[in-house]
This record gives C-alpha cells, structure tokens and sequence, in this order.
C-alpha cells in the first residue's frame, strides 16, 4: 500500500476524534460553567522513506479560556467570576478541584457546597461554614467576602489565578485539575466575583456547527483519496499485469 | 464513533430542560409555587493520551493529554427559592409569608408536610385546613359565631365572637424553616417534604428575625418569570437542533466510510 492511503487514514481518524470534541462541546452549549475544548492537531514525520511524508496526528486538547456570558438568577448562592480566576473546591479523594460553576448550595451542616457534594474553599485553604440561623440571608461581595445582614464577616470565597489555565485537565461535572508541572495558584488581586449569577457555557454554537460542515467535507476529501488511490493501483495491475 | 453518543446525551439533558421548563409555565400561576431550573454537567473524560506521558528517553514530556469527553449529564433541578409577589385577595383565611418560613402542615397519615401556599378554608369542625383539607399545625379552631378573624404579622390569630368588642386569642401559627431550603422534596399539592438535604425544620413563631412575618388576606404568587422561561425555551429547542446536527454528521462520516471499498 502506498503511502497515500496511510496519509488518508490518519487524517480520518483525527477527524473522528474531532467530531466526538465537537459533539461533545455542542452537548455542553447549556452547561453553566463549561469550557471549550479544542484540538490539537499536529504532523508527524514518517522517517521511513524518502519522500517528505507527514501524517496528522491528534496532538491533544486544549480549552478555550474565554469567560462566558454571566447570566441573572437570582440565587443567594450563585456566584460567578466575572475576571479569569478560578474557585477551588475539595474532591473526594482529598484533592484540590478548580472549577468556575458556582451553583452552590448550602448542606444540613452549613457548610457551601456544589450540586455533586464538594465543599468550595475558603481564601485560607479550609471549606467554608456558615451559622445555623443565617440561611440564604447573606451577602457576598466581589472580593468573595460573606456576610450576613449585621455586617459580621462570616468567611471568604477563594479565588485563584492558574498560569497554565488552558492546559488544565477537565475531570467532568465542571471540574479541572492543574496541569502537571503547573505553578502553585496565587489569590486572585481582583476575584471579580457576582453574587447571583451563573456564568453560561463559552461555546460558540456558530463556530462549532461550521466546524461539523468542514468535519464533513475534509473526512469526505479523506475517504475519495483512498478510493482514489485505490483506483491508481487497480488501473497499474490491469495495464502492466496484462499479458499480450 | 462517540460522536452519536455523546450528541445523544445533549438532547436528553435538552429533554429534561424543556421537562422542567414546561412545569414552571404551567404553574406560572400557583400559589406559593418557586421554578426550578435544570443544571447541567459535563460527563466524565475519557484520557487518550495523558499529559505528562514521557515523549522520548531525554525526559521531554507531553505537555497536554487527550481527553474527549463524553457529553453532558443533569446534576439536578434547582429550585429558586425568592420571594414571589403578593397579591391582596381581602379573604381573611388567606396568608402569605414574607421572608423565608413555611407553614406546617399535618398529612393524614401522620407526616408532616411543609407549604408556602396560604391559601386556607376552614372544615366543618372550623378548623384551618390547606384546600386538600389537611389540618394547619398548630391547630387553630374557629369558634362558632365569629364575626370576623384578625391574624397578626407574628401569625397571632384572634376571633371577634358575636357582639363581643374584645377579641379572643385562638392561638399563634408556627413556621418552619430549613438549613437548605433548595433540599426540600415536591411532592405535589403545593407541599414540600423535609429531606436529609435539607436538614430537619427548625421551628420559630412567625415575626423571629430571619423567618419572616405573616400577611392576612394576602397570597403568595408564583415566583416564575414568564419571559426568562420562554427565552429559556427557545434557547433550549436550538440546543436540542444543534445536537441533532452532530448526530447527523456523524451518520453521514459512517456513511462516507461504507463507500471506502
């Protein structure tokens, strides 16, 4: 087989994965929170023959930082970040999550947790407890400061800036995790934090449904390569292999 | 190919938003309902290639992994719980409550039942009962031959009793209010269970601060905002297109590969 055929075929399967990417970002278009994932796609020098022969290969993913549209609700417990930070959160197995969906709720205990059960951290590291009798009578200010309805200071939201932000590594149900390698998070100057609102999905809806047109045609071009290959031998064997 | 897979858990999780949308329109008009609203989560990743995996013997290293998600799941319903208007309806059994308590309510089999629907009647014996005929707790009973009923912001409810001019006191509602309010179990009829999520009720008098303050002859309007649903529907019915879209690309991709011989 020549290597035509080879060339094809790796830009097939990187296309495959592309739409899966695309797919699942189109599934994401409402998921507060969520970021973008977009390929990497990078050449790979064959080195085993003479011609000048690169295959595509999925070089991996990475995510598009841009904020999302912050969208009203209403919710005393609903907090968006309208600068680049991050909230950390505490994962089950004692990890530190970061995530930028803060649809948060209050647990029998007190203490400000997401949907999933994963206690956001404080500004010191610590989850945060509220008082029994304070409820959803808080108020949180844009330095992530809470306070109840007398002004006493009850805790501080956490916010964090992360270098290698569009490296990080998407762990599901809006959770990220540092990139290996990754410099220690600093707290954010300017948390920039929004008491009642939800940041929307930062999918462009437009530049992913063009994505699935050109997704199409190129797997397309691919596959009339192969045939077209194919072809290209089928017509050598039939001339040459023709006896008189 | 995932695509379909993926694309399909979009338009289920699209599916459940219309489902919650379409109960907030329909009671865009009950007494003391709160909307609720679909929250949505990316599914689990499932890593290709890790970051971090050594790229040659001299130490170097991928700096980014390949995770292709696997779509989208619904983390739930969440229930807005803000105050909705009040509404005047000059009938003496109607309450509402301003600020964040419930009224308590005794089901007949013995549970306890919690509502922000004040829309109460009395039963034949002249007790306050809900409009399914489940008794207020505490029980607060009507004399015969009252005049007119009284029921103060700290839920004191007093009969004037024929041509008396003094009231009599017939005694003071409790409410009920929860740690996490967005825990709390629908079960229909306007009434809401206590959970393990939203902690056991604490119960104060009506007037304590933070718990809120009774209102005679007022009810409690859904708190749903007809515009927000309707955009949200709208953005939903695209959402739930753009997903077929990917499916149908990806039944085309299948198609293109039948046609390699």
């Amino acid at each position: 087989m020549s290597n035509i055929t080879y060339v094809s075929l790796s830009q097939a399967t990187a296309l495959q994965r592309h739409l899966n990417m695309t797919a699942h970002n189109l599934a994401n278009s409402t998921t507060a929170g969520y970021k973008t994932v977009n390929p990497l796609l990078e050449s790979v020098e064959t080195g085993f023959s003479d011609d000048d022969v690169n295959y595509v290969q999925d070089g991996g993913a990475y995510l598009d930082l841009k904020t999302g549209t912050l969208v009203p609700t209403g919710n005393t417990f609903d907090i968006a970040i309208s600068g680049n930070g991050w909230m950390a959160f505490q994962l089950e197995a004692g990890d530190t999550g970061y995530s930028r969906h803060g649809r948060l709720i209050l647990d029998v205990d007190g203490q400000l947790k997401t949907s999933s059960g994963r206690p956001i951290l404080g500004a010191g590291g610590a989850p945060i407890t509220l008082p029994d009798d304070v409820g959803q009578d808080v108020t949180i200010s844009t330095g992530g400061t809470i306070t109840d309805r007398t002004g006493a200071v009850l805790g501080t939201i956490g916010v964090v800036t992360i270098e290698q932000g569009a490296d990080m590594v998407p762990l599901g149900g809006g959770m990220y995790l540092l990139p290996e390698d990754a410099a220690t998070p600093q707290q954010a100057a300017e948390p920039g934090l929004k008491q009642g609102f939800v940041e929307n999905s930062n999918v462009e809806a437009v530049l992913e449904m063009t994505r699935l047109i050109d997704i199409q045609r190129a797997y397309e071009n691919s596959v009339k390569l192969m045939n077209q290959d194919d072809d290209l031998r089928k017509n050598v064997i039939d001339r040459l292999g023709a006896t008189a | 190919m995932k695509a379909l897979g993926i694309a399909a858990t979009g338009m289920l999780a699209q599916q459940t938003n219309v489902d919650v949308i379409a109960n907030n329109i329909a009671n865009a008009n009950t007494t003391g309902f709160k909307s609720g609203r679909a929250a949505f989560q990316d599914l689990i990743y499932q890593s290709l290639q890790n970051a971090g995996t050594l790229t040659s013997e001299e130490g170097t290293a991928r700096p980014v992994g390949t995770d292709v998600g696997l779509g989208v799941q619904a983390a739930g319903v969440i229930r807005h719980n803000t105050q909705g208007g009040l509404v005047q309806t000059e009938n003496q059994f109607n309450l509402a409550i301003d600020g964040r308590g419930y009224f308590i309510v005794n089901r007949p089999d013995g549970t306890q039942a919690y509502t922000r629907d004040g829309n109460f009647q009395l039963s034949a014996e002249g007790q306050l009962v809900t409009l399914n005929g489940y008794e207020v707790e505490p029980a607060i009973v009507i004399p015969e031959l009252t005049r007119q009923v009284e029921i103060n912001q700290e839920g004191v409810v007093m009969a004037y009793i024929e041509n008396d001019p003094n009231p009599v006191e017939l005694g003071q509602l409790t409410f009920a209010t929860f740690l996490n309010e967005a825990g709390l179990r629908p079960v229909g009829d306007n009434l809401m269970e206590a959970s393990a999520a939203s902690g056991e009720p604490i119960e104060a008098t009506p007037g304590t601060p933070g718990v809120g303050i009774t209102r005679q002859g007022y009810l409690e309007n859904s708190n749903v905002n007809i515009i927000q649903q309707i955009t949200d529907l709208i953005q939903a019915q695209r959402a739930y297109e753009m997903n077929s879209k990917a499916i149908e690309t990806a039944d085309q991709i299948m198609t293109t590969t039948n046609q390699i011989k």
